[in-house]
């Protein structure tokens, strides 16, 4: 099981935070030295300051894989490349909520769409992992096919999000799970708290078999939040006997939380 | 492991799990409720029974200021514990009384009325024989038991003592978690708290849970807002505003691709609407806004853009929202747009 923090990219995205570029490298190479497996840098699309960013990121980190968020298109992927991070993240909303009435798409052009782009990163070098958008609301049979189709393009892993965190704990266990034996690859964690539940749902979603869970310092991100980092990892310490590497332990990160609370307080964020 | 019968495809709220069940709500015997006045007391009695509440428990301090006003029926409080019924149930914390008996012996020689709350740490220590000896039974039980223990525990319990309440205690912040396990798992009585205050289960969380799985008609949701409102000026505390389902901040929205998504259809990202909750929505402008945020805010003061306007606007408010270092305020957005319309008439 390996963290993939958030705090920059998902976290970052609550509304009325922000962080300067020179904090949000501080943070990175915070996060980078705490042992985090993963930092979501930023969106590239966003704009040059936003690339600009990233790349000093990627400069910076030793350790730390540096990813990119990218939504579902090539003009976003090249935006992406720009940047030259570790690995890219390509977003693919699953939900039919998600694909006709925010898209506008159909099931099949988000099938050929997501082919496309991740044929284009991995034809240019990159590493790429997809995340299933509003995972939790998608018809499982359409969320397994495009899991199968991603296999044999070589895609690293599948981040099922709970984006509007629905999940219950026994659920997160079944969809893990399921989606794991039944495509064969390798899945991630992105879950919400609001219903209170993100660290229980990613817990669980570890013993179905997660390899990978998304956090924020904080548990910081849009409404309630995403699964605290802090929280996480000291309920994995406490409740099981498992050790995990690209894990800090929770000394260091209280470390980095004092880095990132000035940030939150500016935007008048009470944590 | 033991997992809710329900399929895993579908919108939660398309289960339709509507079973019977009673909520009690503990706020009201946490400590930090004695000192409110009765007014506010009695207003928040008042919200957790039209949010759906079955019964309140509540200190004897608080009872006398509600005394003559409430629904004695609906009210659980402190009794005597005689010294050998401790001694006969292992865990014994505390015996409740409602009103609707008070401790006292029906015909058959029973009593009613009472609950008997036992406390047990470990699953192994629960007195299974002597949970269906007593006429109701709260386990209250620590929440360490979340995610490797539960699932068999509850299992047994429904075959064993399928009415017991269970009352998860909230160390690690996973008693929401249990408590709604417990409950989709078929459990039919639970024991939880308005924002989890002396430690249990958030009443909120599980009431939202529940009904995003279909309890829909035991529930008004949409006094939680008011309730925590009335919480506040209550006790003096601040809730958190990014609290799920209370906080006052969780509608606002901020990022580009989240308020295009949300002006399509709300449902896009958010998991209930705001008005569920008695609260509203609120698009704010910064950074990580989008031309769907510009397009909002214009609209909302009623203002057409002119071709090229949503650009130049967007990046004003992302220049000056990277300049101060957090979103903007609504009357930085004014000050804004006065700004670029003088530029514009003086152009013209």
């Amino acid at each position: 099981m390996r963290l993939i923090d958030s705090t920059l990219r998902d976290g970052e995205q609550m509304a009325g935070l922000l962080f300067t570029a020179e904090e949000k490298l501080r943070l990175a190479v915070c996060l980078d030295q705490a042992g985090v497996y993963q930092i979501e840098a930023g969106i590239p699309a966003m704009g040059k300051e936003e690339k600009a960013s990233i790349v000093k990121i990627k400069e910076n980190c030793r350790q730390s894989k540096i990813s990119t968020w990218n939504r579902m298109l090539e003009r976003d992927i090249e935006h992406a490349i720009d940047c030259r991070p570790d690995s890219i993240h390509i977003s693919a909303p699953v939900s039919d909520l998600h694909i006709f009435q925010k898209l506008r798409w159909d099931r099949r052009f988000v099938r050929e769409q997501l082919k496309r782009c991740v044929s284009y990163a991995k034809e240019r070098g990159y590493p790429v992992s997809v995340g299933f958008e509003d995972a939790s609301r998608a018809e499982w049979e359409f969320m397994l096919s495009l899991a199968r189709m991603l296999k044999p393009l070589e895609v690293e892993f599948i981040r099922y999000a709970d984006t509007v965190g629905i999940l219950t704990p026994s659920r997160a266990y079944q969809v893990i799970e399921g989606l794991r034996r039944e495509s064969g690859m390798e899945v991630g964690i992105h879950a919400h708290g609001d219903l209170g539940m993100a660290v229980a749902n990613s817990l669980m979603a570890v013993r179905a078999g997660a390899a990978y869970v998304d956090v924020t310092l904080f548990g910081i991100g849009e409404r309630a939040g995403n699964c605290d980092m802090r929280d996480f990892v000291a309920a994995v310490q406490k409740m099981t006997a498992e050790k995990f590497g690209g894990t800090p332990t929770v000394e260091a990160i209280l470390a980095l939380e004092k880095h990132c609370e000035p940030m939150l307080r500016r935007a008048g964020i009470r944590v | 492991m033991v997992f809710i019968e329900s399929s895993i495809y579908k919108l939660p709220e398309e289960e339709g799990r509507k079973g019977e069940m009673r909520l009690t709500d503990r706020l009201l015997s946490w400590q930090g409720m004695e000192r409110c006045d009765a007014a506010s007391l009695r207003e928040i009695y008042e919200l957790l029974l039209g949010l759906g509440v079955d019964r309140l428990e509540m200190s004897p301090a608080v009872y006398a200021k509600l005394r003559g006003v409430i629904d004695e029926k609906r009210c659980l409080r402190p009794s005597f514990i005689a010294d050998e019924e401790v001694s006969q149930l292992p865990g014994l914390r505390c015996v409740y009384a409602d009103g609707n008996g008070n401790g006292n012996a029906n015909g058959n020689g029973e009593q009613t009325g009472i609950l008997y709350e036992i406390r047990v740490a470990e699953p192994q220590a629960i007195p299974w024989a002597k949970l269906n000896e007593k006429s109701a039974v709260r386990l209250t039980v620590p929440d360490h038991w979340f995610p490797e223990r539960y699932a068999a525990v509850f299992a047994q319990m429904q075959s064993e003592a399928g009415g017991v309440e269970l009352c998860p205690e909230d160390h690690n912040g996973f008693a929401g978690a249990l408590a709604v396990e417990w409950l989709l798992a078929g459990g039919e009585n639970i024991a939880v708290s308005f924002l989890g205050k002396g430690g249990f289960a958030p009443l909120e969380t599980v009431v939202m849970a529940l009904w995003l799985h279909g309890w829909r008609e035991k529930f008004d949701p949409s006094l939680f807002t008011r309730l925590r409102e009335v919480y506040q000026r209550a006790t003096g505390e601040v809730v958190p505003a990014y609290r799920a389902v209370v906080g006052k901040g969780i509608f606002e929205v901020e990022s580009g691709v989240h308020v295009d998504g949300i002006l399509k259809n709300a449902a896009c990202y958010e998991p209930f609407s705001p008005e569920t909750v008695g609260a509203s929505r609120s698009i704010r402008l910064g950074k990580h806004s989008g031309r769907a945020n510009v397009r909002y805010a214009l609209s909302a003061r009623g203002i057409s853009p002119r071709s090229g306007e949503e650009e130049a606007l967007l990046a004003s408010i992302q220049e000056q929202s990277r300049r101060l270092g957090r979103g903007l305020l609504d009357e930085e957005f004014e000050r804004l747009l006065a700004g670029l319309n003088s530029e514009a008439e003086q152009c013209v």
